[in-house]
């Protein structure tokens, strides 16, 4: 593997996993403090069992990500997945939700989260593959 | 010779074991994408059909609903490798195992959900382990 593939690799990794920790400062809140983390957002409050099973699943999703920064070649595909749909469709769903549907703007974190660590990981993933395609 | 003593014997165990784990993934896939499409068209529907009792529980619905999509998506590799990404199979056994727990203990309507979810991971498990075994008996 070049040096500059390998950093590309590094910085991918990192931001993965700087993301998986940020979605982790949302799972726990939502499972253990439902009514504080939405008070925090200034989002309605709602029966917390529902609260409690979406940052179950937003923790599972994570965990899913989590196999492409162990082995990006033989884990590609999740990285890829990673941002196309999960990350990217994560924020246009909460972008629509909030312009379009007339959400409470509290759901903008969850599109800041996402847009920015699909748009970095996307970045890094694009320049492993440039250093890959020419060969270096 | 006895023919299970064979390599292309096992070799044929091995591809049938991968074929009926890999189907067994794509039902169960396929049911939880339209099980988000679902909670993401028409989640006060759904709530009402399971008795999920909730005033206005469409948002986080809808949110189940996306991030089961998602949750498939992200489940592609290890439908179309099994053997070679072990990681998304092994990780999405333990999710289906959690999410099932979870809604069987908070019973009431989640009840069916919890035992669809439980039903799939064991099955999952078993296919899996199956065809684990079969695909080291083609390693001699």
């Amino acid at each position: 593997m070049s040096e500059a593939r390998a950093v590309w690799v590094k910085r991918h990794t990192w931001i993965v996993r700087l993301g998986i920790v940020v979605n982790f400062a949302f799972v726990i809140p939502l499972m253990l403090f439902p009514e504080w983390i939405l008070a925090l957002f200034k989002l309605p409050p709602e029966a917390s069992l529902w609260v409690r099973f979406a940052g179950l699943l937003l923790g599972l999703l994570s965990i899913f990500y989590v196999p492409a920064t162990v082995d990006i070649d033989r884990y590609r595909i999740v990285a890829w997945l990673a941002v196309f749909p999960s990350r990217t469709a994560g924020a246009l769903f909460f972008g629509a939700a909030v312009l379009l549907h007339g959400h409470p703007p509290g759901f903008l974190v969850a599109v800041l989260v996402d847009a920015s660590f699909a748009l970095a990981s996307l970045y890094c993933l694009l320049q492993i593959v440039r250093i890959e395609r020419n060969g270096a | 010779m006895n023919d299970a003593l064979t390599l292309s014997w096992s070799q044929a165990q091995a591809a049938g074991r991968e074929r009926t784990y890999r189907r067994t993934l794509a039902v169960n896939l396929g049911l939880n994408v339209i099980l988000g499409l679902v909670l993401l068209v028409a989640p006060v529907w759904f709530a009402g059909l399971l008795g999920l009792g909730a005033a206005e529980p469409a948002a986080w619905f809808r949110l189940w609903g996306v991030a089961l999509i998602f949750l498939a998506a992200l489940y592609a590799a290890g439908l179309m490798l099994p053997t070679e990404t072990r990681v998304p199979n092994l990780v999405g056994i333990g999710e289906r195992t959690v999410t099932g727990i979870v809604c069987l203990v908070a019973g009431g309507g989640f009840l069916l959900l919890g035992l669809y979810f439980v039903l799939f991971a064991l099955l999952l498990l078993v296919g899996y382990y199956r065809l684990f075994q079969a695909e080291l008996a083609t390693r001699p």
